[in-house]
C-alpha cells in the first residue's frame, strides 16, 4: 500500500468513524499524583478531557487501572480495539459508552429511577503535520417511560445537532474543531470550532456546582469560538473568544416572524480564560475568568432569570495538590454575577434589575488506597443573593456533599458509585441535584 | 482481594435503588392536588403533552405554553412540592386569569375541568387573532436548525460539518502528499 493510499484510508476511517458512530468523558485532574500537572500529554484537548492520545492510553494501562501483574510496559491492550488494529500515529479513534443508573429522592417528593445512556460517542482526531481535525459525534436515545417511576433517557441533549429531542432521539456532537499547532515544540494550539470552555478545574463531574452554575462543564456546555492554548512545563493556559453555542437557538413565538435576531438571541458572545502555574509536579494553582453577553438568557437552565438580556461574569481561583501520592486535594472558589436590565415590576411599577450575585466553592479529596481504586469525598457550597423582578430579594444557600468510589477494574473499563446529598437547588444548577441521589455508572471505551 | 472489593461495590449499586418506592409523576400529581374527579383527566394517558412536545417528556421538550409557564415559575424536574405551590398560586388567583390570554380560559380552570387536550397545543389558541400570545419572548430550542413555524428536526448541521471535515481532510491529504513528493525529490537529488 502506498503512503498516499494509507493516508487516504486513514482519512476515510476517521471520516466514517465520526459520522457513523463523541466525547469520552475522561478528565482526571487528580492525575497530578503521578506528576502529570498538564493535560496535553494524555489528551488531544490541551486543557484536558476528550479523546486520549496514544501516550494517554498507555498511562491508563500503567498508572490508572488496577494492575493484575506488575509490568511497566503498557503493551497493546490499551490501544484502540484492545490493540486489534494498529492505527497510524496521525489518527486517534475512541468509542465511548457510559451508562448511569440513578435513584433520585427529592426533598419532600417521591422517588424516581432513571437509567441514562449518558454517552454513546465516537471521537476521532487526524493530525497531518501541524493541522488537526478533531470531532465527536454520538447518539442520544429518546426518553421512554418504562413504568410510572422508571424512566430511560439519553444524555447530552444540550449538545444536539438535530432539532428538539424527538421520538427518534438526537444526534449529539459535543466537540468538533480544527486546530493548528504552533511553536518549536508545538506548545501552542490554535483552534476554531465547538470546544470546552477554558475555565476552572476540568473534571468529569459535570453536575458540580462550580461547573453547572458557571456553565463550564464538559458535558454540554461547550461553545463555538476560537481558542489559543499554551502547554508548558511550569505554566499552561487557554483563552477563548466565545461566539455562541449554536447547539441551541431562539424561536419566535407562534405567529411572529422568525428573524435572524430571534434565532441568534440566546447565543452568548464574550471570552473566557484560565491559566495554571505549576511550581512543582505535585502542586498547581490557577485563576480563571469568564464574561459573556446574550440578548436572551437561558431560562431553560435557570428559571429565575428573565427572558431578557443577560451578562454573565465569573471569576475563579483553583488549586490542585498531591501531598502524598495516595491523596489529591482539589479546590476551587468562584465569584459570580448574572446581570439583567432594569425592568418595571407592576402594579407597583418599581424599576429594578434582576441580578444574581453568588459565590461557589468546591473541595474534593481523592484517595487512592490501591492503584485503580479511588475513594472520593466532595463538599460544595453556593451562596447567592438573588434579586428577581417579580419576587422579593432573597438569599439562598445550597450545600452539597458527595461520597463515592471509583474502580478502574479492567483495561478500558471503570465502574463508579456515588451518593449525593444537596440541601437545595442553586439557580442554574442541575435540577436533579436537589435532595439525595444514588448513582451507579459504568463506562467503557474502545 | 478482588472478590472482596467486588462485593460491597455491587451491593451498593444493586441495593441502593431498592430504598425508594413511589413515583414523581407530574400529571398524576396535578390530578391529586386539584382533586380532579372526571373520568379521564389525563386523557388516554397523554397528560405529559400539556407541557411537553411528546408524551415521553424529556429535557428540552417542555415548551408548550403551560410548560413554559411552570418553568418560568421555577419548576424543575422531580420537584413535586414546587408544582404543588404553583398550582396553589394559580388556584388562589381571584379571579383566575393566568393562561386566559393564551387559551381563552385560565390554566387552572382548564386543568380542573379536564380540558387538558386543549392545553396540549404548541401555540396559544384562545386569542382573537388566531393564536398569537402577545408579548411572549422567544423560546430556546435545542439544535441549530430553525423554521418560522415550528422547531425543525432536520439534521442540517451534520451535512455542513461533513463538508467542512471532508474539505479539510482532502486539503490535509493533498498537502501531506505534496510534502512527501517534495521530500522524495530532495532525497533523490541529494543522492545524485
Amino acid at each position: 500500500m502506498t503512503s498516499w493510499l494509507r493516508i487516504a484510508v486513514a482519512a476515510a476511517i476517521a471520516f466514517a468513524s465520526v459520522f457513523f458512530a463523541s466525547r469520552p468523558a475522561h478528565a482526571f485532574p487528580w492525575m497530578i499524583r503521578e506528576g502529570y500537572t498538564g493535560c496535553n500529554t494524555c489528551h488531544a484537548d490541551p486543557s484536558g478531557a476528550g479523546i486520549l492520545t496514544q501516550y494517554g492510553r498507555g498511562m491508563e494501562e500503567v498508572v490508572l487501572r488496577m494492575p493484575y501483574k506488575k509490568d511497566a510496559d503498557p503493551g497493546k491492550m490499551g490501544n484502540f480495539l484492545f490493540g486489534a488494529v494498529d492505527l497510524p500515529e496521525q489518527l486517534l479513534l475512541q468509542t465511548d459508552f457510559r451508562n448511569l443508573f440513578m435513584t433520585i429522592l427529592p426533598n419532600g417528593g417521591a422517588a424516581q429511577f432513571q437509567d441514562i445512556l449518558m454517552q454513546l460517542d465516537q471521537s476521532a482526531q487526524l493530525k497531518v503535520g501541524r493541522f488537526r481535525v478533531n470531532g465527536s459525534i454520538g447518539y442520544a436515545p429518546p426518553t421512554a417511560n418504562i413504568n410510572s417511576n422508571f424512566t430511560f433517557r439519553g444524555g447530552g441533549f444540550g449538545a444536539t445537532l438535530t432539532g428538539a429531542p424527538s421520538d427518534a432521539g438526537a444526534i449529539v456532537a459535543r466537540q468538533y474543531w480544527l486546530g493548528f499547532d504552533i511553536g518549536k515544540d508545538e506548545e501552542f494550539l490554535l483552534r476554531i470550532g465547538r470546544m470546552n470552555v477554558p475555565y476552572g478545574i476540568r473534571s468529569i463531574e459535570h453536575p458540580f456546582l462550580v461547573r453547572s452554575v458557571t456553565r463550564t462543564d464538559t458535558n454540554t456546555s461547550q461553545q463555538h469560538g476560537l481558542t489559543l492554548s499554551y502547554s508548558g512545563e511550569k505554566f499552561r493556559g487557554e483563552v477563548m473568544a466565545i461566539l455562541g453555542n449554536y447547539a441551541i437557538h431562539g424561536q419566535a413565538p407562534a405567529g411572529q416572524p422568525q428573524t435572524f435576531a430571534t434565532y441568534d438571541s440566546p447565543h452568548e458572545r464574550g471570552a473566557s480564560a484560565f491559566f495554571e502555574w505549576m511550581p512543582s509536579n505535585k502542586v498547581a494553582v490557577g485563576a480563571s475568568g469568564l464574561a459573556t453577553y446574550a440578548n436572551l438568557a437561558r431560562t431553560d437552565l435557570d428559571p429565575s432569570l428573565n427572558s431578557d438580556q443577560l451578562g454573565r461574569y465569573a471569576f475563579a481561583l483553583h488549586g490542585r495538590i498531591a501531598p502524598v501520592k495516595s491523596v489529591v486535594i482539589l479546590a476551587e472558589a468562584d465569584a459570580l454575577v448574572n446581570s439583567q436590565p432594569f425592568t418595571q415590576d407592576c402594579p407597583t411599577c418599581q424599576s429594578h434589575a434582576n441580578n444574581h450575585f453568588g459565590m461557589a466553592g468546591l473541595l474534593q479529596v481523592d484517595l487512592e488506597p490501591y492503584q485503580g481504586i479511588h475513594i472520593m469525598a466532595t463538599g460544595e457550597v453556593f451562596n447567592g443573593h438573588i434579586h428577581e423582578t417579580n419576587n422579593p430579594t432573597y438569599d439562598t444557600t445550597t450545600v452539597v456533599g458527595w461520597i463515592g468510589a471509583w474502580w478502574f477494574f479492567a483495561p478500558h473499563f471503570d465502574f463508579r458509585v456515588d451518593a449525593v446529598y444537596s440541601s437545595g437547588s442553586a439557580p442554574g444548577a442541575s435540577p436533579t441535584a436537589q435532595g439525595t441521589s444514588l448513582l451507579a455508572q459504568i463506562h467503557g471505551y474502545l | 482481594m478482588r472478590h472482596f472489593l467486588l462485593a460491597p461495590l455491587f451491593a451498593v449499586a444493586l441495593l441502593a435503588p431498592a430504598t425508594a418506592h413511589a413515583t414523581a409523576d407530574f400529571p398524576a400529581k396535578i390530578v391529586s392536588d386539584l382533586n380532579i374527579t372526571c373520568s379521564k383527566p389525563i386523557w388516554d394517558g397523554n397528560g405529559c403533552t400539556i407541557c411537553h412536545t411528546t408524551n415521553n417528556g424529556g429535557i428540552g421538550t417542555a415548551i408548550h405554553p403551560f410548560g413554559a409557564y411552570v418553568k418560568s415559575q421555577g419548576l424543575t424536574a422531580f420537584v413535586e412540592p414546587k408544582l404543588t405551590t404553583i398550582l396553589q398560586q394559580l388556584d388562589a388567583e381571584s379571579p383566575h386569569t393566568t393562561g386566559a390570554e393564551c387559551f381563552g380560559t385560565p390554566y387552572i380552570d382548564l386543568l380542573k375541568s379536564c380540558q387538558w387536550q386543549t392545553m396540549a397545543s404548541a401555540t396559544c389558541t384562545g386569542t382573537s387573532d388566531g393564536g398569537v400570545q402577545p408579548g411572549v419572548a422567544p423560546s430556546i430550542y435545542y439544535g441549530c436548525a430553525a423554521s418560522p413555524s415550528a422547531p425543525s428536526n432536520d439534521p442540517a448541521m451534520p451535512a455542513s460539518i461533513a463538508i467542512a471535515f471532508a474539505g479539510l481532510l482532502g486539503f490535509s491529504v493533498i498537502r501531506a502528499s505534496s510534502r512527501r513528493r517534495s521530500a522524495d525529490r530532495a532525497r533523490r537529488s541529494s543522492r545524485t
